[in-house]
């Protein structure tokens, strides 16, 4: 990190500190030179004062001595010995004169050998003027310094020393000393100087290092904040962003913890989208997909058995349409959780080697997948999915309503039927779909025959779809007679549907009528019945009976929805048909699915102008009470208690019993004998439907009938 | 001095006792002396060197002795505590005669066999003659001065010249009679007259010849007018009591030094540049002088 906080905030403050060192050192530079130079100045003149001073004061000392020691030799004209006195004024280079005078100015001495200048008058020898012999003191004239003294015995003055000291030499001296002193304070200023700079180079130097290492300590943290981040980039997880050091970078430290936390937390939630299903929190397809890749690679390898569980939930359609996807969500939830709950117990009942790998998830809607690993025993997975089943068949409690549903479950195995996710996926939903086809709360192990049973049903249905389309009459209406029991008129019919494929011919109406239950082809394919049988009522048999009753099939799915409910009314209303001319059967099932609905809805068809009848009536789950206040017009006894009507007499009484105490009308199905007939009719039962009368006819036949009866009353 | 007396007398019972003809002995030199330092340093060499070269007679060491009195000298010349003495003929004079010292040899000094003393003016003095000098004033270097007092009073007293001594030079001067004043030394002596502060002064021979002492600057104001006898530079003389075997010996070894061979060490003994016999006339000279002392001490 060439431009690192660290680095540029140590070079910051070490430039400044640099610069501030340099200025301070240029400020003390300057005041160091011109204290210096003035120094230089002030030190030369007090040099120049105190040398000439000295000088002046010794040449006074040095006159004043000689001039003591001088009385006696002076007075007994001691020539050699003042001579010797003068001897060290002699040797002085400076002295360029000495001469002892008597008060006269005479010269005693000049301090010569032979006294060249005895006797002569000191002002003819002297280079200043003198204004009288006995003047002392000292004065500089011309170079020299003139400096006299009295020689003196007791209070008189014998003589005067007169010595005259060349100044031009002390000035020489001086100049020197000042030359010297100069070089002295430039050399003091260079060492000051030069110890200045090594200071400040020796303090930059260490203020660097200081700076260097502070920085570092000091971001230190966020280096190791940074390499922790790192880490956690790479996949660290068990890092930690918390400080040891209480401070603003502990508080950073504190907060990227948070951050780490709370990303975890979202990484986990995204993970958990990726791989759990928000709804149940199974695991989703993906994790699905997965883990059943894993572990058939796992099983291959180690030659084991995987068995996959395709579990569809039976009627959960009709609990969304009819309670909401609130409710369909929750019961999802639900399944979920009995599932769970019972994977748990049963794995006990079962031998499975790796119990923990046992694999429950949701694909989507009301499909749920179990992955059994490694399993022995085919019978165990026929447990497994006998008491799936099993739990959930039982009702569920959702919002204070009960729900029905129940589940079909579809089993394949690995290696045993297919060897890849994809196949093993399919196989399993053919199973599922072959188990739902069989009848609910089943379950199906798949086999290869399955492959051509689907492939059919799905032909069915593309030719149902076609012929619905196309409308090239493969699909027809026949009609089963209802007849009044006290006069055998025929007083309505019930429409039912007919497929003659065109090349296989009339396809069982069992076979695939609920087929289109299963498609989204209930609708349309009801309104195509009610919309034929209308026209036909209007068209062909309103001419002959005004009161005719047509009857008409409804599923429990096709029931519940509304807006084919109001397509209805529109149909009804496209005729000018009249009301309860139109009845349309229903099963006490496909009611009792919805039961808190079921008022609402068969009020609106209603409102729609169709009289409701309850088919099969009474081999269903029944409700008195709800018999009493729902809008039913009429029930049909389901045939089974007809053919068997030694057994049944009962509950045909009871059936009849209650019809006639609600005030409903009743129809009797599957009347095949006259003893059937009468014994109904003598139990008041008011209408029979049956081979006694008519097998389903196509329309002319109907009509043909309708006809003959007209004219026979 | 009682104490080197005492010793002496000591050393000599010592010998007596011994009976020993030839026994182990120390040379001692003297001097009177008022510059001990410079004295000693410059009969040393010698006295050790004799030693030396003695031991044949006995003599195993030199030694030094200095005496600030003429009196104390004598004593121990006389009595034998001093064997040696070198001294000008005035001290030679008073030892020979109150000590009994026997004059060995005569000794050169500064390449000078005699010397002699000039009685000089400054030109412009006006004076001549020894008998210009009466009423005037003669600068004299000190009373212990043998060329420059003694001599030349002797010679003018013995000339019929009468001296007064003065203070100084501004003393009342006495009309009839030299009136001597000391110049304390030659140099303030030769500068006196140059400088006419006397009008006559004395200076030995050598002095007047030495350059340095007398500039030719100078003597060419002054003028010579009067040179008395030549008499001997200084003497080697030996105590009575010294063995005349040792005193042979030693006057041998001093003869025998060269002045080319052993410079130095005559150089530094006192400036000697050589020894000579003493001459016939030295006993008359020394009685001269020694009865003119008396005289003038009287």
């Amino acid at each position: 990190m060439k431009s690192s906080l660290a680095r540029r905030y140590g070079l910051t403050l070490a430039v400044t500190t640099a610069v501030v060192g340099c200025i301070v050192l240029l400020v003390n530079l300057f005041f160091l030179e011109r204290y210096s130079e003035e120094s230089i100045v002030t030190g030369k003149h007090h040099i120049s004062s105190l040398v000439q001073a000295e000088k002046v004061r010794d040449a006074e000392l040095m006159s004043a001595t000689i001039a003591s020691n001088l009385d006696t030799a002076i007075y007994h004209y001691d020539f050699s010995a003042i001579q010797e006195l003068l001897e060290p004024l002699q040797s002085e280079k400076n002295i360029s004169y000495t001469y002892i005078h008597d008060m006269n100015g005479k010269i005693i001495h000049d301090g010569t050998a032979d006294i060249l200048n005895y006797n002569q008058v000191i002002t003819e020898l002297l280079p200043y003027t003198i204004q009288d012999f006995s003047e002392s003191g000292s004065t500089l004239s011309d170079g020299l310094l003139h400096v006299a003294a009295p020689v003196q015995v007791g209070q008189n003055t014998l003589a005067m020393l007169r010595i005259g000291v060349d100044f031009r030499e002390v000035n020489t001296e001086i100049d020197q000393l000042s030359v010297l002193f100069e070089q002295e304070a430039n050399q003091l200023r260079s060492s000051i100087l030069f110890y200045t700079l090594f200071a400040i180079a020796i303090l930059l130097g260490l203020t660097s290092i200081i700076v260097f290492l502070f920085s570092r300590n000091l971001f230190l943290p966020i280096q190791t904040l940074v390499d922790r981040c790192n880490r956690y980039a790479e996949g660290d997880r068990s890092v930690q962003f918390h400080l040891s050091k209480k401070d603003e970078f502990a508080v950073l430290g504190d907060a990227l913890q948070t951050m780490k936390e709370s990303v975890s937390a979202s990484q986990k939630q995204i993970e958990q989208l990726a791989y759990l299903d928000p709804l149940t929190m199974l695991p989703n397809r993906r994790m699905f997909n997965e883990e059943l890749e894993s572990m058939i690679h796992w099983a291959g390898a180690h030659q084991h058995q995987v068995a996959l569980m395709f579990i569809d939930l039976d009627h959960f359609k009709q609990v969304n349409d009819f309670a909401g996807h609130d409710v369909g969500d929750r019961l999802l939830c639900e399944v979920a959780c009995r599932l769970s709950t019972l994977l748990k117990e049963v794995v006990e009942l079962v031998d499975i080697p790796i119990p923990e790998k046992l694999l429950l998830s949701r694909l989507g809607g009301d499909e749920f997948v179990l992955i059994v690993p490694s399993f022995t025993d085919k019978n165990d997975l026929a447990t497994i999915a006998t008491h799936i089943a099993e739990v959930l068949d039982k009702p569920f409690s959702i919002m204070d309503e009960r729900h029905h549903i129940s589940a079909s479950i579809g089993i394949t195995c690995y290696p045993e039927k297919a060897g890849d996710i994809t196949e093993l996926l399919k196989q399993a939903d053919m199973a599922m779909y072959a188990a739902k086809h069989s009848g609910r709360k089943r379950f199906r192990f798949y086999d290869s025959n399955m492959n051509s049973e689907v492939l059919e049903k799905i032909q069915i249905i593309s030719g149902i779809r076609e012929a619905l389309e196309m409308e090239n009459n493969q699909l027809f209406l026949i009609y089963q007679s209802i007849v009044d029991l006290n006069n055998d008129k025929i007083v309505g019919a019930e429409a039912l549907l007919r497929w003659n494929h065109p090349t296989k011919g009339l396809i069982p109406q069992d076979y695939f009528i609920p087929l289109i239950e299963k498609s989204e082809l209930l609708a349309p394919m009801t309104l195509w019945v009610i919309e034929n049988a209308c026209q036909h009522l209007v068209d062909t048999i309103y001419p002959i009976d005004k009161r005719f009753k047509l009857s008409v099939n409804i599923s429990g799915a096709a029931l519940q929805n509304q807006k084919l409910c109001l397509q209805v009314s529109e149909i009804l209303h496209k005729y000018s048909l009249p009301k309860n001319c139109l009845h349309i059967e229903i099963t006490e099932t496909s009611m009792m699915e919805n039961i808190e609905l079921c008022y609402d809805i068969l009020s609106d068809w209603k409102k729609a102008g169709a009289d409701i009848w309850i088919d099969d009536f009474g081999t269903g789950y029944s409700s008195l009470s709800y018999l009493h206040n729902l809008p039913i017009d009429g029930l049909k006894i389901d045939r089974s208690f007809v053919n068997d009507i030694a057994h049944k007499q009962k509950v045909i009484e009871t059936i009849v019993a209650l019809g006639n105490s609600l005030k409903l009308e009743i129809v009797s199905e599957g009347i095949e004998k006259d003893e059937q007939k009468k014994y109904l009719q003598q139990l008041g039962c008011q209408y029979g439907q049956g081979y006694l009368f008519a097998k389903p006819n196509k329309l002319p036949v109907l009509l043909e009938k309708i006809s003959k009866t007209e004219t026979a009353l | 001095m009682v104490c080197i007396f005492k010793t002496c007398l000591a050393s000599v019972l010592l010998s007596l006792l011994c009976m020993q003809p030839v026994f182990a002995q120390t040379l001692v030199i003297a001097q009177l002396s008022d510059r001990p330092k410079k004295d000693l340093k410059q009969l040393r060499p010698m006295v050790e060197y004799a030693a030396a070269e003695l031991t044949s007679v006995g003599i195993t060491d030199g030694r030094v002795e200095l005496f600030e009195d003429p009196e104390s000298l004598i004593a121990a010349v006389r009595n034998g505590e001093v064997h040696w003495v070198t001294e000008t003929p005035y001290t030679a004079a008073r030892l020979v005669h109150e000590a009994g010292a026997i004059p060995l040899l005569m000794k050169w000094k500064s390449r000078q066999e005699r010397y002699q003393t000039f009685i000089y003016t400054h030109k412009d003095s006006g004076i001549n003659s020894l008998a210009d000098l009466k009423g005037q004033r003669i600068a004299f270097e000190h009373d212990d001065s043998f060329s420059s007092y003694f001599l030349p009073r002797m010679v003018m007293e013995k000339a019929g010249y009468s001296f007064n001594a003065i203070e100084n030079t501004g003393s009342e001067l006495e009309p009839d009679k030299i009136n001597y004043v000391f110049s304390r030394n030659e140099k303030n002596n030769l500068l006196w007259v140059h400088k006419q502060l006397v009008e006559a002064g004395a200076l030995n021979n050598g002095d007047w010849e030495n350059r340095e002492r007398v500039p030719e600057s100078m003597k060419s104001d002054l003028r010579i007018i009067y040179k008395t006898e030549l008499y001997p530079r200084a003497l080697e003389l030996v105590s009575p009591k010294l063995d005349p075997k040792i005193s042979g010996a030693l006057k041998e070894l001093l003869l025998g030094l060269d002045y080319e061979e052993d410079r130095d060490l005559m150089k530094r003994y006192e400036k000697t540049s050589g020894f000579e016999e003493p001459i016939a006339e030295l006993p008359g000279l020394l009685e001269e002088i020694y009865s003119y002392r008396k005289a003038l001490t009287e």
